[in-house]
């Protein structure tokens, strides 16, 4: 449910920072950032964030303040690290708000990380007797017109719906207030700070009309259009430091486990320790999650556990090479799910998956990875290499025990030049390549809200998509993988699934301080398509899925992220193996035969920090 | 018989194939051990490919009497009465034909069906178990190839059976008859067919089929329809028995024989040569059965192995009376499809009549006449919209709503016994039937001679916008029977306007027919 409130997170969090916001670091391509500390070590200037991120970029890159004025290294750095988010990271971040009907909406802010470092308003309270205050609230509005493949259902809205897939038009809008209240020792330093306690609370209205029944909920009764309103906890933690470089976090706190939100990124349920040594060269995290459920329409937080635990051991080596950031990573999802049914929001069943064998079923899985990024002059690059090993107790689809094992890859290599930067991304997932056998071959992450390809400008990654005939997902929206999930978070893993292999390749253009303009596109294949041909009870399912394509603007009125409109069109032109799921060739008899459709996106997003 | 069974070479045909007198008395005394061994003393059916019976053993201390689930027992001489085939004590020896033949008419080539899969395809919510869905595809399945049949297709004692413990026969690939265990005492559905439960009345019939297993490859669980993958047996196939091991106790109530000739195919289809009716010319039946069958090589069947395989079905015309014009089958169809078909048929031909509700209210079945619906014949029906409207819950699926218009609802626990318009019409007859009081046909109603279907696949024919008889369709899945049917129509359309699909019933949108997702091979 969160990840549209995990995104907002980063957002609150760099703005409601304890750390005074009184420097700012200018880059020649005009990013601008907030900062409590700069320092130049080693040819690179090292920065820290409001958020307590640090990153470092080369001297040359640095337009203001003058170098000159900067301290050389030496003064021990502070920050409590989070995730580290290397200067680098290229695209927008995915926002994929949208499901196909009865798929959740997971949503994130359409921010870049580095864009989000950029300082928001924010009102402090009782300063001065060694406590601050800090407020922040949020408003993001989202509205989305989109035509996704959709089954005409049992009963049809419309009249001569005689062929299988209906009227795909959605128009989906969600507006989401947040509010944050961060208590906190006021003094600036020392660092990391020595305690603070913190709140989100998040409202959400979720309205979708469609074009069929079957969409909006089970009971066609429901007609075509829902409204559903969700209020939740995005946050309630509280964290105090430990000892001079190690803090405890404990409660409802926002965690990405990597870079690029691969594997697991959330705000949930959990406690971590986190720390670092060696002169903040290695940052570490040790984190456990016992997940809350999501709400199905709006992604949020109940107050409801998810039987799902998740831990995450990861560190990051800053500077391994220099201009690099390198990162190890363990993960551990235990998704208990074997007790009872469990159905979703709008009355399908999503746990176990309605697909093959919905038979009650634990899964268990560990992710082992290796991720990195850097940047040496114009170019950045970023990769990640997860394996997964596991048990599926029972995998509805293969309706046997599998043993897991499935890999993911991914690379993006971006170059800056002038105002532009350039981006060529690949990832592949591995899929199953026999469902009769006993091993799960394909991969599927924890929660994951990857960072990539295109982000929010791919209509791949933004969007939900059914399987149709089934009761699954070909994939879930905000993720990359064709997981046969049956709901991107109260779903549970699947191993048994097609995989995917991208490439895109994109360009980002900085015309103003205020405007962005970024386009993406690229060509998607599956990597073995037994699991779609069994289930689907169809031969010969081509790998070629399509053509992503995708173009938009982020525009920032007043100059910063106190208002910021977000603005797409994206699409996607199917190839040979779409069109063997999605159409049918049965031209002979009045009615039947489902064309070839484009599928599409447009959205607009506003989102005002105060 | 010995000779031709021997004659390996010979053409996979069902004479070649079919079972010796020493081959069904071996597989009865396999089912009569293994239910020994497990403690449950049953009756013992064993019947050929088109469910003639070929050995009933009454094992001693079986009860001689099958309650059928729902209500109290009673004896069947008292008919129905109020609380539909709920409460029947009917012989075991007739439950147990019906599950050996469900085994055998349900199941090709391209898919062996049990008892268990049957039951898993006709409950409210497909697949059973997960709330909310609508209901199984085959949904009214089973009553159909009834005893009272006026169709020369095959027919059982209580039409088809939902109730573990029947099994498919199969040699060298091809069906050759079936094996059902009778011995619990009640017939009954399996609510639940997907719980690892193990009924010594399955896996006696397992043990029966032992030497004639159905293929791995197309058993049921290598099938899945809309996502869901079909349960075929509880358990594995139990060890041996030991050869020296004698047949326990009991009595023959028909001893074993060698299959019969073939009843059904070709000669009993001829049956039906393509002919005129009131409305259509024999030239304009043979048309439309030549376009179903035409649709049929280009249609990818939806629950037969190998997948890209095409539909095999059943396909009738009927006039607006509901008499048979013509009749087309595809090699290796299901054989439950011909009396389904024809039952398809006819629904649709029957409720889109000037007559329908007239005749309904005249038999005493006004009662289903509500939400508005016409039954004048300004309507134009589909058998699958009588289904719609079949539902225990409205809309199918929606647990916690009213019945639909055709179902006075869901007991405690749903089961096909209970009331509704579909068993309704034919619940005397096969009550009847059971106390061998005699044959007529299934309904009360003339055009209605073998029950109504309340699955996909039955269309009305329409000339110059008059209402000329329905085309049925029944095989290997029912959108694709819907596709074939819907081919068979082209040039007979209903006048649009006219279909079902018009109405709405609380507020539910009717459909009229639905196709499959990608049907082409």
């Amino acid at each position: 449910m969160s990840l549209l409130l995990r995104a907002a997170f980063l957002l609150l969090g760099m703005a409601a920072a304890s750390g005074a916001a009184d420097q700012f670091l200018v880059l020649k391509d005009g990013r601008r950032f907030p900062v409590t500390l700069m320092e130049r070590r080693g040819g690179r200037v090292v920065f820290e964030t409001t958020r307590g991120e640090r990153f470092s970029v080369p001297e040359d890159q640095v337009s203001e303040p003058p170098l000159a004025s900067l301290p050389l290294a030496g003064r021990p750095a502070p920050a409590p690290p989070a995730t580290p988010r290397p200067v680098g990271s290229p695209a927008p971040r995915a926002d994929p708000a949208s499901g196909p009907g009865f798929v959740p909406l997971p949503r994130r802010w359409a921010i870049d990380a580095l864009d989000r470092a950029r300082v928001g308003p924010k009102h402090a309270v009782g300063r001065g007797d060694g406590v601050s205050l800090a407020l922040t609230g949020v408003v993001d509005a989202l509205a989305e017109l989109r035509r996704l493949p959709v089954g005409s259902g049992v009963s049809s809205a419309n009249p001569d719906s005689l062929e299988f897939f209906g009227e795909g038009a959605q128009l989906f809008t969600s507006p989401v207030a947040l509010a944050t209240a961060e208590l906190a020792p006021s003094a600036p330093a020392p660092r990391p700070r020595a305690w603070a306690a913190r709140v989100t609370g998040a409202a959400s209205m979720t309205m979708l009309r469609a074009g069929e029944n079957n969409v909006v909920s089970v009971d066609v009764r429901e007609g075509r259009a829902r409204r559903r309103q969700d209020a939740s906890l995005e946050e309630a933690y509280g964290e105090a430091r430990l000892f001079d470089h190690l803090s405890v976090r404990a409660g409802i706190q926002p965690f990405v486990s990597d870079f690029r939100g691969l594997v697991f990124s959330d705000s949930n349920l959990g406690l971590r320790l986190f720390g670092s040594v060696h002169g903040h060269d290695l940052q570490y995290n040790l984190a456990f999650f016992d997940l809350l459920e999501k709400g199905t329409n709006s992604g949020l937080n109940t107050f409801e556990t998810r039987d799902q635990q998740v831990f995450v051991a990861n560190a990051f080596f800053r500077d391994f090479r220099p201009g690099y950031t390198l990162s190890l990573s363990l993960h551990r999802s235990r998704d208990e799910a074997s007790k009872e049914q469990h159905y979703d929001d709008n009355g399908y069943l999503v746990r176990p998956a309605k697909a093959g064998v919905p038979r009650l079923h634990d899964v268990t899985s560990n992710y082992l990875g290796v991720a990195g990024e850097g940047t040496w002059g114009r170019w950045s690059v970023s990769h990640a290499a997860y394996l997964a090993l596991g048990a599926d107790q029972f995998n509805p689809i293969a309706a046997r025990r599998l043993e897991i094992l499935a890999g993911l890859g991914a690379v993006e290599v971006v170059h800056a030049r002038g105002n532009a930067r350039y981006r060529v991304s690949g990832l592949f997932a591995s899929g199953d390549n026999d469902v009769a056998d006993h091993r799960a071959t394909g991969f599927d992450a924890i929660y994951e809200l990857p960072s990539f390809a295109g982000g929010t400008f791919s209509f791949w990654a933004r969007s939900g998509i059914v399987l149709a005939q089934t009761g699954v997902l070909l994939k879930a929206p905000a993720s990359l993988l064709p997981a046969l999930r049956s709901h991107k978070f109260e779903g549970q893993a699947n191993f048994v699934n097609p995989g995917v292999l991208i490439l895109n390749a994109g360009a980002e253009l900085v015309l103003s301080p205020k405007l962005t303009v970024v386009v993406s596109g690229g060509h998607l294949w599956f990597h073995q398509t037994d699991a779609l041909e069994e289930l689907l009870f169809q031969p010969s399912i081509d790998h070629s899925i399509g053509f992503d394509l995708g173009g938009g603007a982020v525009y920032r009125p007043l100059g910063n992220d106190g208002l910021m409109v977000v603005g797409g069109l994206t699409g996607l032109i199917p190839t040979l193996g779409f069109n063997d799921i999605y159409t049918s060739g049965c031209d002979g008899v009045p009615g039947c035969g489902a064309k070839e459709r484009g599928l599409a996106n447009a959205f607009l997003q506003v989102q005002l920090v105060f | 018989m010995a000779a031709l069974a021997g004659a390996a070479l010979a053409p996979a045909s069902a004479v070649a194939q079919a079972l010796s007198e020493a081959e069904v008395g071996a597989v009865v005394r396999e089912a009569a051990l293994e239910a020994a061994r497990l403690g449950l003393p049953a009756t013992i059916a064993v019947v050929d490919g088109e469910g003639n019976a070929l050995a009933v053993f009454r094992m001693d201390g079986a009860p001689v009497a099958s309650v059928v689930e729902g209500q109290p027992a009673r004896p069947v001489a008292g008919g129905c009465g109020e609380q539909g085939l709920e409460g029947l004590a009917l012989p075991a020896e007739l439950a147990a034909l019906s599950k050996a033949g469900t085994g055998a008419l349900l199941s090709s080539t391209g898919h062996a069906f049990s008892t268990r899969t049957a039951a898993f395809v006709v409950q409210q919510n497909f697949p059973p178990g997960v709330e909310l869905t609508p209901g199984g595809a085959f949904f009214g399945l089973l009553l159909s190839s009834l005893p009272c049949t006026d169709v020369p297709g095959a027919a059982l004692p209580l039409g088809l059976s939902g109730d573990p413990g029947g099994q498919p026969l199969y040699r060298r690939g091809v069906v050759v008859g079936g094996v059902g265990v009778e011995g619990d005492g009640r017939t009954g559905i399996d609510v639940d067919p997907v719980d690892a439960d193990l009924p010594p009345e399955e896996q006696a019939a397992l043990a029966g089929a032992r030497a004639f297993a159905a293929p791995a490859a197309i058993r049921a669980e290598s099938v899945l329809l809309d996502g869901i993958r079909l349960p075929f047996a509880n358990g594995e196939t139990p060890a041996p028995a030991s050869p020296e091991a004698p047949r326990p106790p009991g009595v023959d109530l028909l001893a074993p024989r060698g299959a019969l000739p073939s009843r059904l195919l070709p000669a009993g289809l001829a049956a039906y040569p393509t002919r005129a009716g009131a409305a259509l010319s024999a030239a304009e039946v043979a048309r439309i059965l030549d376009q179903a069958a035409r649709q049929t090589l280009t249609t990818s069947a939806a629950i037969r192995r190998p997948l890209r395989t095409f539909v095999r079905v059943n396909v009738a015309v009927v006039d607006a009376g509901g008499d048979v014009l013509g009749f087309f089958r595809n090699e290796d169809a299901p054989l439950f499809g011909i009396d389904a078909a024809v039952q398809k048929a006819r629904t649709a031909a029957f409720f889109s009549g000037p007559g329908a509700a007239a005749v309904l209210g005249a038999a005493g079945l006004g009662r289903y006449l509500r939400d508005g619906l016409p039954f004048d014949g300004s309507v134009a029906y589909t058998s699958r919209a009588v289904g719609f409207l079949a539902q225990p819950f409205f809309p199918p699926g929606i647990v916690g709503t009213e019945p639909g218009p055709f179902s006075v609802g869901p007991p405690p626990e749903w089961s096909p016994f209970h009331p509704g318009l579909q068993l309704d019409l034919v619940c005397e007859a096969l009550a009847a039937s059971w106390a061998r009081a005699g044959a007529g046909a299934c309904t009360p109603i003339p055009g209605l001679g073998n029950g109504i279907a309340l699955h996909a696949g039955g269309v009305p024919l329409y000339k110059d916008g008059r209402l000329a008889g329905a085309i049925g369709v029944s095989g290997d899945g029912p959108d694709q029977d819907d596709l074939v049917a819907s081919a068979g129509v082209v040039g007979f359309e209903a006048p649009p306007e006219r279909r079902c699909d018009r109405l709405t019933a609380r507020g539910v949108r009717l459909p009229y027919v639905k196709f499959p997702r990608h049907p082409e091979r």
